[in-house]
Protein backbone atom coordinates (compact mmCIF):
# COMPACT_ATOMS: atom_id res chain seq x y z
CA UNK A 1 0.00 0.00 0.00
CA UNK A 2 1.44 3.11 -1.11
CA UNK A 3 1.80 6.11 1.54
CA UNK A 4 -0.64 8.31 -0.85
CA UNK A 5 -3.37 5.14 -0.34
CA UNK A 6 -2.88 4.84 2.95
CA UNK A 7 -3.47 8.55 4.31
CA UNK A 8 -6.76 8.84 1.91
CA UNK A 9 -7.93 5.09 3.99
CA UNK A 10 -6.89 6.94 6.89
CA UNK A 11 -9.20 10.31 6.23
CA UNK A 12 -11.87 8.10 4.80
CA UNK A 13 -11.67 5.66 7.85
CA UNK A 14 -11.71 9.00 10.11
CA UNK A 15 -14.76 10.30 7.82
CA UNK A 16 -16.75 7.35 8.66
CA UNK A 17 -15.79 7.17 12.71
CA UNK A 18 -17.49 10.79 12.63
CA UNK A 19 -20.57 9.94 10.39
CA UNK A 20 -21.19 6.76 12.20
CA UNK A 21 -21.00 9.12 15.28
CA UNK A 22 -23.65 11.92 14.15
CA UNK A 23 -26.28 9.04 13.02
CA UNK A 24 -25.65 6.99 16.69
CA UNK A 25 -25.21 10.09 18.59
CA UNK A 26 -29.21 11.36 18.47
CA UNK A 27 -30.26 7.91 20.11
CA UNK A 28 -27.74 7.95 22.61
CA UNK A 29 -28.54 11.14 23.57
CA UNK A 30 -32.17 11.40 23.30
CA UNK A 31 -33.90 13.47 26.09
CA UNK A 32 -36.44 11.69 28.17
CA UNK A 33 -39.03 13.26 26.90
CA UNK A 34 -37.92 12.18 23.35
CA UNK A 35 -37.56 8.51 24.43
CA UNK A 36 -40.60 8.30 25.90
CA UNK A 37 -42.52 10.66 22.78
CA UNK A 38 -45.87 8.78 23.01
CA UNK A 39 -46.42 8.70 26.59
CA UNK A 40 -45.67 12.54 26.53
CA UNK A 41 -48.02 13.00 23.39
CA UNK A 42 -50.66 10.94 25.24
CA UNK A 43 -50.45 12.97 28.55
CA UNK A 44 -50.61 16.52 26.33
CA UNK A 45 -53.75 14.95 24.46
CA UNK A 46 -55.47 14.14 27.19
CA UNK A 47 -54.56 17.82 29.33
CA UNK A 48 -56.50 19.09 25.96
CA UNK A 49 -59.13 17.08 26.20
CA UNK A 50 -59.53 17.60 30.00
CA UNK A 51 -59.48 21.74 29.29
CA UNK A 52 -61.45 21.05 26.91
CA UNK A 53 -64.43 19.49 28.71
CA UNK A 54 -63.95 21.34 32.20
CA UNK A 55 -64.56 24.90 29.11
CA UNK A 56 -67.64 22.74 27.66
CA UNK A 57 -69.14 22.08 31.17
CA UNK A 58 -68.69 25.66 32.27
CA UNK A 59 -70.40 27.19 28.99
CA UNK A 60 -73.13 24.20 29.36
CA UNK A 61 -73.60 25.85 33.19
CA UNK A 62 -74.58 28.92 32.08
CA UNK A 63 -77.28 27.63 30.09
CA UNK A 64 -78.69 24.58 31.92
CA UNK A 65 -77.83 25.67 35.34
CA UNK A 66 -81.55 26.97 35.63
CA UNK A 67 -83.05 23.55 35.12
CA UNK A 68 -81.16 21.67 38.58
CA UNK A 69 -78.94 24.13 40.14
CA UNK A 70 -77.48 21.81 42.56
CA UNK A 71 -76.39 19.37 40.05
CA UNK A 72 -74.94 21.84 37.68
CA UNK A 73 -73.24 23.33 40.99
CA UNK A 74 -71.58 20.27 41.19
CA UNK A 75 -70.65 19.44 37.79
CA UNK A 76 -68.66 22.99 37.20
CA UNK A 77 -66.98 22.33 40.46
CA UNK A 78 -66.02 18.89 39.20
CA UNK A 79 -65.20 20.70 35.70
CA UNK A 80 -63.02 22.67 38.26
CA UNK A 81 -61.05 19.90 39.56
CA UNK A 82 -60.70 18.80 35.92
CA UNK A 83 -58.84 21.76 34.88
CA UNK A 84 -56.81 22.11 38.43
CA UNK A 85 -55.63 18.14 37.82
CA UNK A 86 -54.63 19.08 34.30
CA UNK A 87 -53.24 22.06 35.62
CA UNK A 88 -51.10 20.28 37.59
CA UNK A 89 -50.01 17.91 35.65
CA UNK A 90 -48.66 20.33 33.01
CA UNK A 91 -46.94 21.57 35.57
CA UNK A 92 -45.18 18.92 36.71
CA UNK A 93 -43.88 17.71 33.15
CA UNK A 94 -42.80 21.63 32.58
CA UNK A 95 -40.43 21.10 35.84
CA UNK A 96 -39.58 17.34 34.76
CA UNK A 97 -38.29 18.13 31.18
CA UNK A 98 -36.79 21.38 32.04
CA UNK A 99 -35.11 19.51 34.84
CA UNK A 100 -32.28 17.04 35.54
CA UNK A 101 -32.82 13.42 33.34
CA UNK A 102 -33.10 11.90 36.29
CA UNK A 103 -35.99 14.18 37.08
CA UNK A 104 -37.16 13.55 33.48
CA UNK A 105 -37.04 9.82 34.14
CA UNK A 106 -39.26 10.00 37.49
CA UNK A 107 -41.58 11.94 36.17
CA UNK A 108 -42.02 9.65 33.10
CA UNK A 109 -42.23 6.66 35.38
CA UNK A 110 -45.63 7.46 36.21
CA UNK A 111 -46.95 9.11 33.64
CA UNK A 112 -48.93 6.78 32.04
CA UNK A 113 -50.81 6.03 35.34
CA UNK A 114 -51.70 9.82 36.06
CA UNK A 115 -52.57 10.20 32.43
CA UNK A 116 -54.85 7.01 33.02
CA UNK A 117 -56.08 8.83 36.34
CA UNK A 118 -56.67 12.29 34.33
CA UNK A 119 -58.84 9.97 31.83
CA UNK A 120 -60.84 8.42 34.10
CA UNK A 121 -61.79 11.86 35.83
CA UNK A 122 -62.53 13.68 32.39
CA UNK A 123 -64.62 10.29 31.00
CA UNK A 124 -66.84 10.32 34.53
CA UNK A 125 -67.46 13.79 34.28
CA UNK A 126 -68.16 13.48 30.60
CA UNK A 127 -70.56 10.47 31.32
CA UNK A 128 -72.28 12.93 33.76
CA UNK A 129 -72.52 15.76 31.71
CA UNK A 130 -74.35 14.08 28.81
CA UNK A 131 -77.19 12.96 31.61
CA UNK A 132 -77.43 16.12 32.65
CA UNK A 133 -78.66 17.95 29.57
CA UNK A 134 -82.04 17.72 29.12
CA UNK A 135 -83.19 15.35 26.29
CA UNK A 136 -85.70 16.41 23.81
CA UNK A 137 -88.72 14.87 23.44
CA UNK A 138 -89.82 12.19 20.93
CA UNK B 1 -35.93 28.37 48.79
CA UNK B 2 -35.85 30.88 46.04
CA UNK B 3 -32.71 31.76 44.67
CA UNK B 4 -32.07 33.50 42.14
CA UNK B 5 -29.63 32.16 39.41
CA UNK B 6 -26.76 32.16 39.30
CA UNK B 7 -24.79 33.69 36.83
CA UNK B 8 -21.71 32.00 36.46
CA UNK B 9 -21.77 27.95 36.56
CA UNK B 10 -21.97 27.59 32.74
CA UNK B 11 -18.94 29.95 31.97
CA UNK B 12 -16.61 28.47 34.96
CA UNK B 13 -15.33 24.63 35.85
CA UNK B 14 -15.84 24.26 39.62
CA UNK B 15 -12.27 25.28 40.30
CA UNK B 16 -13.00 28.19 38.57
CA UNK B 17 -10.91 28.17 35.37
CA UNK B 18 -13.29 29.15 32.48
CA UNK B 19 -14.69 26.49 30.35
CA UNK B 20 -13.55 28.00 26.86
CA UNK B 21 -15.32 24.90 24.55
CA UNK B 22 -18.25 25.04 26.86
CA UNK B 23 -18.42 28.76 26.86
CA UNK B 24 -18.18 28.75 22.72
CA UNK B 25 -21.07 26.16 22.30
CA UNK B 26 -23.13 27.62 25.21
CA UNK B 27 -22.91 30.94 23.40
CA UNK B 28 -23.85 29.68 19.68
CA UNK B 29 -26.79 27.55 21.50
CA UNK B 30 -28.04 31.21 23.54
CA UNK B 31 -27.85 32.62 19.97
CA UNK B 32 -29.77 30.06 17.92
CA UNK B 33 -32.74 29.88 20.81
CA UNK B 34 -32.42 33.70 21.24
CA UNK B 35 -32.92 34.04 17.17
CA UNK B 36 -35.57 31.39 17.59
CA UNK B 37 -33.51 29.16 15.04
CA UNK B 38 -35.34 26.57 17.22
CA UNK B 39 -38.58 27.52 18.09
CA UNK B 40 -38.48 27.43 21.71
CA UNK B 41 -39.38 30.78 22.47
CA UNK B 42 -43.04 30.03 23.12
CA UNK B 43 -43.70 30.91 19.37
CA UNK B 44 -46.45 28.89 17.21
CA UNK B 45 -43.21 26.74 15.61
CA UNK B 46 -42.88 25.11 19.51
CA UNK B 47 -46.16 23.95 19.49
CA UNK B 48 -46.74 20.32 20.22
CA UNK B 49 -49.09 18.76 17.62
CA UNK B 50 -52.68 20.18 18.74
CA UNK B 51 -54.52 17.65 20.72
CA UNK B 52 -57.87 17.17 18.74
CA UNK B 53 -60.59 18.60 20.12
CA UNK B 54 -58.69 21.23 22.50
CA UNK B 55 -59.43 24.76 23.02
CA UNK B 56 -56.90 27.78 22.41
CA UNK B 57 -56.63 27.86 26.22
CA UNK B 58 -55.26 24.23 26.15
CA UNK B 59 -52.92 24.85 23.12
CA UNK B 60 -51.84 27.60 25.01
CA UNK B 61 -50.54 25.89 28.17
CA UNK B 62 -49.04 23.05 26.17
CA UNK B 63 -47.39 25.37 23.77
CA UNK B 64 -45.99 27.59 26.81
CA UNK B 65 -45.14 24.55 28.44
CA UNK B 66 -43.50 22.35 25.52
CA UNK B 67 -41.56 25.47 24.28
CA UNK B 68 -39.00 24.22 27.65
CA UNK B 69 -38.71 20.68 26.01
CA UNK B 70 -34.84 20.95 25.19
CA UNK B 71 -33.00 22.80 28.48
CA UNK B 72 -29.70 23.48 28.93
CA UNK B 73 -28.84 22.39 32.30
CA UNK B 74 -27.46 24.58 34.94
CA UNK B 75 -29.16 28.02 34.23
CA UNK B 76 -31.21 27.85 37.41
CA UNK B 77 -30.91 25.05 39.95
CA UNK B 78 -33.57 22.40 39.88
CA UNK B 79 -34.46 23.38 43.72
CA UNK B 80 -35.64 26.82 42.52
CA UNK B 81 -37.99 25.35 39.94
CA UNK B 82 -39.54 23.45 42.05
CA UNK B 83 -39.53 26.31 44.88
CA UNK B 84 -41.79 27.84 42.43
CA UNK B 85 -43.22 24.88 40.87
CA UNK B 86 -44.47 24.37 44.55
CA UNK B 87 -45.60 28.07 44.89
CA UNK B 88 -47.53 27.83 41.78
CA UNK B 89 -49.45 24.68 42.34
CA UNK B 90 -50.45 26.11 46.11
CA UNK B 91 -51.55 29.79 44.33
CA UNK B 92 -53.61 27.85 41.58
CA UNK B 93 -55.72 25.37 44.65
CA UNK B 94 -56.14 28.27 46.43
CA UNK B 95 -58.21 30.17 43.49
CA UNK B 96 -59.85 27.25 42.73
CA UNK B 97 -60.70 26.82 46.35
CA UNK B 98 -62.19 30.19 47.17
CA UNK B 99 -64.82 29.34 44.74
CA UNK B 100 -66.49 26.65 47.38
CA UNK B 101 -67.76 29.03 49.04
CA UNK B 102 -69.87 30.93 46.60
CA UNK B 103 -73.76 29.92 47.08
CA UNK B 104 -75.09 31.62 44.14
CA UNK B 105 -74.55 29.21 41.29
CA UNK B 106 -73.72 31.82 38.48
CA UNK B 107 -71.07 33.39 40.86
CA UNK B 108 -69.40 30.08 41.65
CA UNK B 109 -69.17 28.90 38.05
CA UNK B 110 -67.69 33.16 37.34
CA UNK B 111 -65.34 31.90 40.31
CA UNK B 112 -64.30 28.76 38.86
CA UNK B 113 -63.52 30.29 35.46
CA UNK B 114 -61.61 33.03 36.84
CA UNK B 115 -59.47 30.39 38.67
CA UNK B 116 -58.58 29.23 35.52
CA UNK B 117 -57.86 32.26 33.62
CA UNK B 118 -55.39 32.86 36.13
CA UNK B 119 -54.24 28.89 36.31
CA UNK B 120 -53.71 29.92 32.55
CA UNK B 121 -51.26 32.91 33.54
CA UNK B 122 -49.26 31.45 36.02
CA UNK B 123 -48.87 27.93 34.02
CA UNK B 124 -47.67 30.28 31.29
CA UNK B 125 -45.64 32.41 33.38
CA UNK B 126 -43.55 29.77 35.24
CA UNK B 127 -43.42 27.84 31.73
CA UNK B 128 -41.57 31.90 30.62
CA UNK B 129 -39.39 31.48 33.50
CA UNK B 130 -38.08 27.97 32.27
CA UNK B 131 -37.76 28.86 28.91
CA UNK B 132 -35.54 32.00 30.32
CA UNK B 133 -33.65 29.50 32.39
CA UNK B 134 -33.14 27.71 29.02
CA UNK B 135 -31.73 30.56 27.19
CA UNK B 136 -29.35 31.58 29.96
CA UNK B 137 -30.24 35.41 29.77
CA UNK B 138 -29.90 36.34 33.01
CA UNK B 139 -32.32 39.65 31.83
CA UNK B 140 -34.73 37.37 30.95
CA UNK B 141 -34.60 34.91 34.05
CA UNK B 142 -35.29 37.92 35.92
CA UNK B 143 -38.16 39.51 33.89
CA UNK B 144 -40.07 36.48 34.24
CA UNK B 145 -39.12 36.05 37.93
CA UNK B 146 -40.56 39.08 38.25
CA UNK B 147 -43.85 38.35 35.94
CA UNK B 148 -44.37 35.23 38.24
CA UNK B 149 -44.02 36.34 41.84
CA UNK B 150 -46.40 39.76 40.30
CA UNK B 151 -49.15 36.72 39.88
CA UNK B 152 -48.14 34.95 42.91
CA UNK B 153 -48.34 38.25 44.94
CA UNK B 154 -51.04 37.90 48.09
CA UNK B 155 -54.46 38.70 47.13
CA UNK B 156 -55.55 39.71 50.50
CA UNK B 157 -54.54 39.44 54.04
CA UNK B 158 -56.45 39.78 56.81
CA UNK B 159 -54.10 40.39 59.86
CA UNK B 160 -54.48 38.53 62.75
CA UNK B 161 -55.34 39.74 65.85
CA UNK B 162 -53.42 42.54 67.32
CA UNK B 163 -52.88 43.95 70.79
CA UNK B 164 -53.25 47.56 71.03
CA UNK B 165 -53.42 49.87 68.30
CA UNK B 166 -55.07 50.18 65.00
CA UNK B 167 -56.20 46.94 63.64
CA UNK B 168 -55.35 47.39 59.87
CA UNK B 169 -55.63 45.09 57.07
CA UNK B 170 -54.52 45.05 53.76
CA UNK B 171 -56.10 44.15 50.94
CA UNK B 172 -53.99 43.61 47.79
CA UNK B 173 -55.35 43.21 44.06
CA UNK B 174 -54.11 41.46 41.39
CA UNK B 175 -52.45 43.00 38.27
CA UNK B 176 -55.79 42.50 36.36
CA UNK B 177 -58.40 42.92 39.11
CA UNK B 178 -59.85 46.26 39.80
CA UNK B 179 -62.65 47.91 41.62
CA UNK B 180 -65.26 50.19 40.44
CA UNK B 181 -67.36 52.63 43.20
CA UNK B 182 -70.55 54.58 42.53
CA UNK B 183 -71.99 55.70 45.96
CA UNK B 184 -74.57 58.47 46.07
CA UNK B 185 -75.10 59.99 49.33
CA UNK B 186 -78.13 62.22 50.18
CA UNK B 187 -79.11 64.13 53.06
CA UNK B 188 -82.39 65.71 54.10
CA UNK B 189 -80.48 67.71 56.68
CA UNK B 190 -81.54 66.17 59.81
CA UNK B 191 -78.73 65.99 62.05
CA UNK B 192 -77.69 63.68 65.35
CA UNK B 193 -76.41 64.89 68.40
CA UNK B 194 -73.07 63.13 68.76
CA UNK B 195 -70.86 62.70 71.55
CA UNK B 196 -66.91 63.05 70.82
CA UNK B 197 -63.50 63.33 72.97
CA UNK B 198 -61.16 66.12 71.76
CA UNK B 199 -57.53 65.36 71.86
CA UNK B 200 -55.37 67.82 71.31
CA UNK B 201 -57.82 69.84 69.63
CA UNK B 202 -58.96 67.50 67.33
CA UNK B 203 -62.28 65.92 67.29
CA UNK B 204 -62.55 61.73 67.91
CA UNK B 205 -65.12 59.24 68.70
CA UNK B 206 -65.22 58.51 71.94
CA UNK B 207 -64.16 54.83 70.47
CA UNK B 208 -61.16 56.05 68.98
CA UNK B 209 -60.33 58.36 71.62
CA UNK B 210 -58.53 56.17 73.82
CA UNK B 211 -55.49 55.15 70.68
CA UNK B 212 -55.51 58.93 69.96
CA UNK B 213 -54.26 59.70 73.10
CA UNK B 214 -52.09 56.78 73.55
CA UNK B 215 -50.32 57.74 70.08
CA UNK B 216 -50.10 61.27 71.29
CA UNK B 217 -48.28 61.09 74.65
CA UNK B 218 -46.24 58.25 73.07
CA UNK B 219 -45.21 60.72 70.87
CA UNK B 220 -43.94 62.69 74.47
CA UNK B 221 -46.21 65.62 73.51
CA UNK B 222 -48.64 67.54 75.75
CA UNK B 223 -51.86 65.70 75.63
CA UNK B 224 -54.87 67.72 76.65
CA UNK B 225 -58.33 66.33 76.33
CA UNK B 226 -61.34 67.28 76.62
CA UNK B 227 -64.73 66.23 75.84
CA UNK B 228 -67.99 67.44 73.71
CA UNK B 229 -71.33 66.08 75.04
CA UNK B 230 -73.82 65.62 72.24
CA UNK B 231 -75.28 69.05 71.22
CA UNK B 232 -77.34 69.45 68.28
CA UNK B 233 -76.34 72.96 68.31
CA UNK B 234 -72.71 72.54 68.36
CA UNK B 235 -71.70 69.03 67.85
CA UNK B 236 -73.83 67.16 65.74
CA UNK B 237 -73.74 64.51 62.39
CA UNK B 238 -75.47 64.80 59.46
CA UNK B 239 -77.28 61.82 58.08
CA UNK B 240 -77.24 60.74 54.58
CA UNK B 241 -78.98 57.94 53.06
CA UNK B 242 -77.37 55.32 49.62
CA UNK B 243 -79.58 56.34 46.97
CA UNK B 244 -80.37 53.04 45.30
CA UNK B 245 -79.00 53.33 42.08
CA UNK B 246 -75.40 53.18 43.75
CA UNK B 247 -73.41 49.96 42.84
CA UNK B 248 -69.95 48.46 43.60
CA UNK B 249 -68.08 46.45 40.83
CA UNK B 250 -64.92 43.90 40.84
CA UNK B 251 -63.50 42.98 37.78
CA UNK B 252 -60.91 40.21 37.50
CA UNK B 253 -59.11 38.65 34.17
CA UNK B 254 -61.56 40.39 32.03
CA UNK B 255 -64.75 39.78 34.11
CA UNK B 256 -66.57 42.25 35.70
CA UNK B 257 -69.21 41.63 38.75
CA UNK B 258 -71.80 44.02 40.01
CA UNK B 259 -73.38 44.61 43.05
CA UNK B 260 -75.94 47.08 44.53
CA UNK B 261 -75.52 48.92 47.34
CA UNK B 262 -77.84 50.60 50.29
CA UNK B 263 -77.59 51.87 54.08
CA UNK B 264 -76.57 54.91 54.95
CA UNK B 265 -73.58 57.04 56.52
CA UNK B 266 -73.25 59.92 58.82
CA UNK B 267 -70.62 62.85 58.82
CA UNK B 268 -69.68 65.36 61.56
CA UNK B 269 -67.18 68.28 61.55
CA UNK B 270 -63.75 66.95 62.62
CA UNK B 271 -62.21 69.36 64.26
CA UNK B 272 -63.13 72.30 66.91
CA UNK B 273 -63.92 75.00 64.55
CA UNK B 274 -65.75 74.41 61.65
CA UNK B 275 -63.44 73.21 58.61
CA UNK B 276 -63.41 71.55 55.27
CA UNK B 277 -62.11 68.32 57.38
CA UNK B 278 -64.76 65.88 58.52
CA UNK B 279 -65.21 62.95 60.76
CA UNK B 280 -67.32 59.97 59.41
CA UNK B 281 -69.47 59.21 62.48
CA UNK B 282 -71.48 56.00 61.56
CA UNK B 283 -71.80 53.64 58.43
CA UNK B 284 -73.71 51.06 57.85
CA UNK B 285 -73.69 49.51 54.22
CA UNK B 286 -75.13 46.42 52.26
CA UNK B 287 -73.82 45.31 49.06
CA UNK B 288 -75.66 43.06 47.72
CA UNK B 289 -73.05 40.28 45.69
CA UNK B 290 -73.44 37.65 43.73
CA UNK B 291 -77.00 36.29 45.26
CA UNK B 292 -75.51 37.00 49.03
CA UNK B 293 -75.61 40.10 51.34
CA UNK B 294 -72.50 41.45 53.17
CA UNK B 295 -72.38 44.18 55.65
CA UNK B 296 -70.27 47.17 55.65
CA UNK B 297 -69.71 48.93 59.12
CA UNK B 298 -67.44 51.82 60.22
CA UNK B 299 -65.06 50.49 62.47
CA UNK B 300 -65.55 53.71 64.70
CA UNK B 301 -61.84 52.81 66.70
CA UNK B 302 -60.11 53.46 63.76
CA UNK B 303 -58.85 57.29 64.53
CA UNK B 304 -57.89 57.74 61.33
CA UNK B 305 -61.45 57.81 59.93
CA UNK B 306 -61.72 61.49 58.17
CA UNK B 307 -63.13 63.13 54.63
CA UNK B 308 -61.25 65.98 53.98
CA UNK B 309 -62.22 68.35 51.00
CA UNK B 310 -61.18 71.72 49.07
CA UNK B 311 -62.57 74.74 48.45
CA UNK B 312 -64.69 72.87 45.84
CA UNK B 313 -66.29 70.21 47.58
CA UNK B 314 -63.61 67.20 45.86
CA UNK B 315 -61.49 65.58 48.51
CA UNK B 316 -61.18 62.18 49.72
CA UNK B 317 -62.94 59.78 52.40
CA UNK B 318 -60.55 57.66 54.33
CA UNK B 319 -61.76 55.46 56.54
CA UNK B 320 -61.57 51.93 57.79
CA UNK B 321 -64.79 49.24 57.44
CA UNK B 322 -65.43 46.02 58.95
CA UNK B 323 -67.16 43.25 56.79
CA UNK B 324 -69.75 40.71 57.69
CA UNK B 325 -71.64 38.64 55.73
CA UNK B 326 -75.45 38.98 56.11
CA UNK B 327 -76.68 36.44 53.66
CA UNK B 328 -76.37 32.46 52.89
CA UNK B 329 -72.70 32.85 52.13
CA UNK B 330 -69.61 33.16 54.37
CA UNK B 331 -67.80 36.05 53.67
CA UNK B 332 -65.48 35.86 50.27
CA UNK B 333 -62.06 34.38 50.88
CA UNK B 334 -60.67 37.47 48.72
CA UNK B 335 -62.16 39.61 51.13
CA UNK B 336 -60.99 40.49 54.77
CA UNK B 337 -62.45 40.98 58.00
CA UNK B 338 -61.71 44.92 57.47
CA UNK B 339 -59.73 47.11 55.29
CA UNK B 340 -58.83 50.38 55.21
CA UNK B 341 -60.65 52.25 52.28
CA UNK B 342 -59.22 55.72 50.18
CA UNK B 343 -62.95 56.65 48.18
CA UNK B 344 -62.61 59.71 45.71
CA UNK B 345 -65.83 61.97 46.50
CA UNK B 346 -67.74 65.32 46.06
CA UNK B 347 -69.78 67.38 47.61
CA UNK B 348 -72.53 69.37 46.26
CA UNK B 349 -72.53 72.99 46.90
CA UNK B 350 -75.33 72.93 49.12
CA UNK B 351 -74.02 70.32 51.24
CA UNK B 352 -76.88 68.08 51.09
CA UNK B 353 -75.43 65.20 48.39
CA UNK B 354 -71.77 63.59 48.41
CA UNK B 355 -70.78 61.19 45.37
CA UNK B 356 -68.58 58.53 46.32
CA UNK B 357 -67.17 57.37 42.97
CA UNK B 358 -64.40 56.33 40.79
CA UNK B 359 -66.15 58.64 37.99
CA UNK B 360 -66.81 55.76 35.89
CA UNK B 361 -63.33 54.37 35.75
CA UNK B 362 -62.03 51.22 37.32
CA UNK B 363 -59.09 51.41 40.69
CA UNK B 364 -56.21 49.12 41.28
CA UNK B 365 -56.70 47.19 44.73
CA UNK B 366 -53.61 49.66 45.95
CA UNK B 367 -55.78 52.66 45.45
CA UNK B 368 -58.82 51.73 47.04
CA UNK B 369 -57.34 49.50 49.98
CA UNK B 370 -53.96 50.97 50.18
CA UNK B 371 -53.25 50.03 53.78
CA UNK B 372 -52.52 52.55 56.80
CA UNK B 373 -50.28 52.35 58.78
CA UNK B 374 -49.23 49.19 56.45
CA UNK B 375 -49.91 45.87 58.30
CA UNK B 376 -47.34 44.07 57.00
CA UNK B 377 -44.35 46.94 57.44
CA UNK B 378 -46.48 47.38 61.06
CA UNK B 379 -45.13 43.66 62.10
CA UNK B 380 -45.27 44.27 66.09
CA UNK B 381 -48.65 46.09 65.60
CA UNK B 382 -48.60 49.40 67.48
CA UNK B 383 -49.51 51.33 64.42
CA UNK B 384 -45.69 52.76 63.50
CA UNK B 385 -43.44 50.86 61.34
CA UNK B 386 -39.74 51.01 62.21
CA UNK B 387 -36.83 49.55 63.28
CA UNK B 388 -38.56 47.33 66.10
CA UNK B 389 -40.69 45.78 63.68
CA UNK B 390 -37.62 44.51 61.17
CA UNK B 391 -35.80 43.48 64.18
CA UNK B 392 -39.69 41.10 64.86
CA UNK B 393 -39.99 40.08 61.50
CA UNK B 394 -36.55 39.05 60.60
CA UNK B 395 -36.53 36.94 64.35
CA UNK B 396 -39.94 35.41 63.47
CA UNK B 397 -38.80 34.22 59.44
CA UNK B 398 -35.55 33.35 60.94
CA UNK B 399 -36.84 30.83 62.86
CA UNK B 400 -40.12 29.64 60.57
CA UNK B 401 -42.53 31.16 62.79
CA UNK B 402 -45.92 31.13 60.89
CA UNK B 403 -46.44 34.92 62.00
CA UNK B 404 -43.97 35.44 59.33
CA UNK B 405 -46.22 34.16 56.32
CA UNK B 406 -46.87 37.57 55.57
CA UNK B 407 -48.20 36.67 52.17
CA UNK B 408 -50.71 33.69 53.42
CA UNK B 409 -49.56 31.13 51.07
CA UNK B 410 -48.91 29.05 53.91
CA UNK B 411 -45.11 28.92 53.55
CA UNK B 412 -42.27 30.85 55.31
CA UNK B 413 -40.09 31.82 52.69
CA UNK B 414 -38.31 33.97 50.58
CA UNK B 415 -40.96 35.38 49.19
CA UNK B 416 -42.07 36.89 53.20
CA UNK B 417 -39.43 38.37 53.07
CA UNK B 418 -39.26 40.19 49.75
CA UNK B 419 -42.48 41.42 50.86
CA UNK B 420 -42.28 42.45 54.27
CA UNK B 421 -39.37 44.23 52.95
CA UNK B 422 -40.91 46.01 50.06
CA UNK B 423 -43.53 47.30 52.46
CA UNK B 424 -41.55 48.03 55.53
CA UNK B 425 -39.22 49.87 53.27
CA UNK B 426 -42.00 52.13 51.94
CA UNK B 427 -43.53 52.64 55.16
CA UNK B 428 -41.00 52.76 57.96
CA UNK B 429 -41.07 55.98 59.86
CA UNK B 430 -37.71 57.27 61.39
Amino acid sequence: MTRRAFRWLTGFAAACVVGAGAVALPSCSAPPMVRHLTADQNSLTEVGRAMDLSELTLRLHDRYQITDPARWRAMATRAGQLSQSAGHLLMSRATAVAGSTSDAEQFYSHLDSDTAALRTQREALAADLTDAIPKPRP
Amino acid sequence: MLRWPRARPRRYTRDGRLRRTHTMLTTFLQHLIKHRFFGHSGGPSSAPPSPQGSTRRAATLIAATFSVAVTLNGCCSSSDKKSLQEMVDRAIDRNFNACDSIPDPVAHATCITNAQNQQTALVTAYAAYLTACATGDTELIKEAIKNLKDLLKPKNGAVLGASGGVLNSEMVLGNDESVCISILLTSDGSRTPQDFVVVNGSKYLPEAAGSAALAVSGGNGSLIITTAVGDLAANSSTIYQVAPESTICFTASGMSMTGSVSGSMSFASAAGDFTSSYLPTDAKLTIAFAGSTYAMTLDKACKYNAMALDGNGHGTLTFRVNFASTGDAVLPARLPDGAWMVLPVQRNTTGTQIQASTGGASLSGWTVFPALPNPIADFDHNTVANDADLAMFLSAWASGNPSADVNHDGAVNALDNEVFMDRWNYWRQP
